[in-house]
């Protein structure tokens, strides 16, 4: 893989430059998984809760995968996930303290 | 659902294998690795041994001579030590897999030059491995990946072998990627590698009995013999020096142990200090050697302690009577004395010569005087070769043998 | 409460003992080296002790409030709003330890023994696997770890033995070189990865015996300690302090360096059924307290249906945020300590103090 990228400069990695964070085809094929894998969880999970009528437990998993969704699209638009945001913020402490 | 996730969790533990699925016979299996570069090219030479699991060369020849050899060559040219590597791929069918190879040969001009580019590739590939072997060598790395090795089918197999029983017996201390590359971060930067030579021995003996004899001799011309002997210094990731054979034999007394080594002792007896001096052998069966360094106001001094506890091995000389306690103690004086010329004619060459400190004063100097050792540092290289030492050896002779006094003496005429 | 099982304090000592192996067959060690040089062994000496007293409080409070674990007695003392806002940060910290666990794991699989295999597929089997486990409910795990913790002690000390011909005491030497700053400073690093063990709050009001819970604590971070110490020192006496604090896996490379008589080598496959057996399982019970964590939170009944999708959350945080080995790494060093000392020593000492001023106790 490293050569066939090396061997296209161009490539297929997208920088947005506002941003700072790359995202490769790759990872953009895998958003399209992760919303495929939270549709089949919310069906494999959210049929029993369902018919139990756990109701509460059926809208906190959906949430959840809510959440996963938006976080993949975000992931897929090249914005940075929450990790990053605590990363920006809390890195210049740990650089402070660790060498 | 239930079964969803085992077929799930079935596919993504039985499948995920199937990308790095390796058939056998679809990969062609480094042997050695040998590197050169040109001076005043940047590219890296290199030279790999390949090993043919199907080769004819069956037991029946040994060596690889009289059939088909059972390894084959490939050379490639590369910008580094790894694209070298990948343009191996060019001429090979197979993939090459460098899990196996179990030496890397530096040759002398890249050694020289400087071999900091190639180290992070040694470093950090995934095939490479840190108990791997490496050895430099006078001439060309090329030549020594290419020669063969008597009794051994695959020469690359061979240099492992010998560098193997290096770390049982020998005088050479035998030296992994792991121990170089410390060594080259220690405090000193310095580091040794033995060092691979191609010697016409055969040729050698027989111009000296041709001499004697006085007619030529009917022996068959026999190809150059690979030997590993001398060591290697590097400084500051260049190669600096040679340690000669005797130099290399003190040496490893010092940084690694005397044990496995052998001492020769040139002996007369008391009685005819006149007469010819004759060899006595000894085999090191035991030994240690501590470095002190002991700062003062005149200076640095290490004091280096060496305790062998040694065997008989040959007794060249005449007169000599083991069985008399006198003797065993003036032999043990002496053998002492004999080890610690050699060791100070070492650390000379090393302070002197190479100017390089690859005796391991540094190390003990931080280790000792690490306050002391923070202003020494920065200009080690020009303290070194001022650094003041003091020998002390002792030896004990622990056996002589099968036999005690040799019972054939040549007469004192 | 959701989860049903109840294990026993040896099942509890070897899941703990499993996550702080996993942290140590990753980067931890050689985090360490490049922070406290040839004295880290001692900060993971200086950080077991510290660990300890932390455990102390947890496992106080563990009996304080009877039957309850971190994110319940936050909303017992702090009450229902501030405690829940206070109580999700655990399971979050789950979450996030997991992403980091399996992403390390994962590099390391995918770097050293399955170049060719796409990283995304060993990321994502590692965590359908997780998640697997992790649904079952703590009593799968807590019997799986019975099984594999024991085996992993055995194989690291086994592995350490068998390099120790590798050693050169002299590379360790001197020690203090610098003061003894460097180990002070590698102290907090080391005690955060320990920290991760504030899980036992999870478990202890699931254990037969909860008031074993320092017990256990301290059981399964001394042997931590030692194999965490080990490792680092070893690596240390063998690599020397500078290849030592720059490799990915140190253990691994400890592994890769056994030469015994010349036949018994390349037995780095045992760094691997190490590696990815305690990664794997940690990150289940890490995905299970993140479950019911959140369950207790909401007040569900049942947590499992929690799993996949917070699986699947780890998912996008890893691949979000750690587009390589390199971005995991720096996490790892830089950020992960500040926010595991906030959540595991800070938030802690919060609750507890809060607890002693408002004299607030549990309800059994």
């Amino acid at each position: 893989m490293s050569i066939a990228e090396a061997a296209d400069p161009k490539g297929s990695r997208v920088w947005n430059p506002l941003i700072e964070v790359g995202v490769l085809e790759e990872d953009k094929h895998m958003t399209v998984l992760i919303v495929f894998a939270a549709l089949a969880i919310s069906l494999a999970e959210g049929i029993p809760l369902g018919k139990q009528g756990q109701w509460k437990e059926l809208a906190v998993m959906s949430t959840l995968l809510g959440m996963t969704i938006l976080l993949a699209a975000g992931n897929y638009l090249g914005l940075p996930s929450p990790l990053s945001l605590l990363e920006r913020l809390l890195e210049p402490i740990g650089k402070a303290i660790f060498k | 659902m239930r079964k969803l996730a085992l077929i799930l969790v079935c596919i993504s533990l039985l499948t995920t294998g199937c990308w790095d699925y390796q058939e056998v016979d679809r990969l062609a299996t480094v042997l050695a690795l040998g590197i050169d570069r040109i001076p005043g090219s940047k590219n890296v030479l290199l030279t790999v041994q390949i090993g043919k699991p199907e080769g004819k060369g069956s037991s029946k020849q040994i060596g690889g001579q009289g059939g088909e050899k059972s390894y084959i060559i490939m050379n490639s040219e590369g910008k580094s030590l790894s694209e070298a590597i990948l343009s191996i791929g060019k001429q090979s069918t197979r993939r090459v897999v460098l899990s196996h190879c179990k030496t890397a040969v530096l040759g002398r001009d890249l050694a020289e030059m400087g071999i900091g580019e190639i180290l992070d590739d040694l470093k950090r590939a995934r095939e490479s491995r840190r108990t791997n072997w490496i050895l430099t060598t006078d001439k060309t790395a090329k030549e020594i990946i290419e020669k063969d090795i008597s009794l051994e089918q695959l020469p690359g197999r061979g240099l492992d072998h010998i560098l193997q029983n290096f770390k049982k017996a020998g005088r050479v201390v035998p030296m992994n990627f792991n121990d170089f590359f410390a060594r080259l971060n220690g405090e000193s930067h310095v580091s040794f590698t033995p060092l691979a030579q191609l010697e016409d021995i055969d040729k050698q003996v027989t111009n000296q009995l041709e001499k004697v004899v006085g007619r030529s001799l009917d022996t068959e011309e026999k190809p150059k013999t690979l030997t590993i002997g001398k060591t290697a210094v590097f400084k500051n990731l260049r190669m600096v020096g040679v340690l000669n054979e005797d130099d290399t034999r003190a040496h490893k007394w010092l940084v690694d142990s005397p044990k496995g080594s052998s001492i020769t002792l040139a002996y007369a007896p008391q009685a005819q200090t006149n007469g010819d001096k004759g060899d006595i052998m000894f085999e090191i069966e035991d030994g240690q050697t501590t470095i002190t360094p002991h700062i003062s106001e005149e200076g640095i001094t290490m004091n280096i302690e060496c305790t062998t506890k040694v065997l008989i091995h040959e007794l060249g000389a005449t007169g000599v009577n083991v069985l008399d306690p006198k003797v065993v103690a003036q032999l043990e004086l002496q053998t002492a004395e004999a080890m610690k010329l050699q060791l100070e004619h070492t650390i000379n060459t090393a302070q002197k010569e190479l100017k390089s400190d690859c005796v391991g004063f540094a190390e003990n100097l931080h280790n000792y005087y690490p306050l002391e050792w923070k202003q020494i540092k920065d200009n080690w290289d020009d303290v070194f070769p001022t650094v003041d030492y003091q020998i002390f050896c002792k030896v004990k002779i622990l056996s002589s043998g099968t036999i005690s006094n040799p019972t054939l003496r040549s007469e004192p005429e | 409460m959701p989860e049903k099982g109840i294990i026993n304090t040896k099942q509890f000592v070897w899941m703990l003992f499993i996550i702080i192996t996993t942290l140590a067959a990753m980067q931890i060690p050689s985090m360490l080296i490049m922070q406290a040089g040839r004295d880290a062994w001692l900060s993971v000496v200086s950080a077991w002790f510290l660990d300890v007293m932390l455990a102390l409080v947890y496992a106080y409070m563990g009996i304080r409030f009877p039957g309850e674990n971190f994110v319940q007695y936050s909303i017992t003392i702090l009450g229902k709003y501030l405690g829940r806002m206070v109580g999700i940060l655990f399971p979050l910290f789950f979450l996030l330890v997991c992403s980091l666990m399996l992403q390390g794991l994962s590099q390391v699989v995918n770097t050293i023994f399955l170049p060719m295999t796409p990283f995304n597929v060993i990321l994502v089997s590692s965590f359908l696997v997780s998640a697997f486990i992790g649904r079952k409910g703590l009593e799968v795990i807590a019997r799986m770890t019975e099984v594999l913790g024991p085996l992993f002690f055995f194989s690291i000390v086994t592995v350490c033995c068998l390099v120790l011909p590798a050693v050169h005491m002299e590379r360790l030497k001197p020690q203090l070189d610098e003061g003894i700053a460097p180990f002070l400073i590698g102290t907090p690093l080391m005690l955060t990865s320990f920290g991760v063990c504030i899980i036992m709050a999870m478990y202890i009001p699931l254990c037969n015996r909860p008031e074993n819970g320092f017990l256990a604590k301290f059981s399964a971070v001394s042997m931590g300690a030692l194999v965490v110490g080990l490792v680092t020192a070893l690596s240390v006496g063998i690599f020397g302090i500078e290849d030592a604090q720059y490799m990915n896996s140190p253990g691994l490379q400890l592994a890769k360096m056994i030469n015994f008589s010349n036949y018994l080598e390349r037995v780095e496959m045992v760094w691997l059924l190490i590696l990815v057996g305690s990664g794997i399982v940690a990150s289940s019970s890490l995905l299970w307290a993140f479950g019911q964590g959140l369950a207790q939170i909401v007040g569900l009944k049942t947590y499992q249906p929690l799993i996949y999708p917070g699986a699947l959350l780890s998912l996008v945080f890893c691949i979000g945020s750690f587009p390589s080995s390199l971005n995991q790494t720096n996490f790892f060093h830089y950020t992960f300590p500040i926010v595991a000392a906030f959540v595991e020593t800070g938030l802690e000492l919060f609750l507890f103090a809060t607890a002693l001023v408002l004299n607030k106790r549990g309800a059994a």
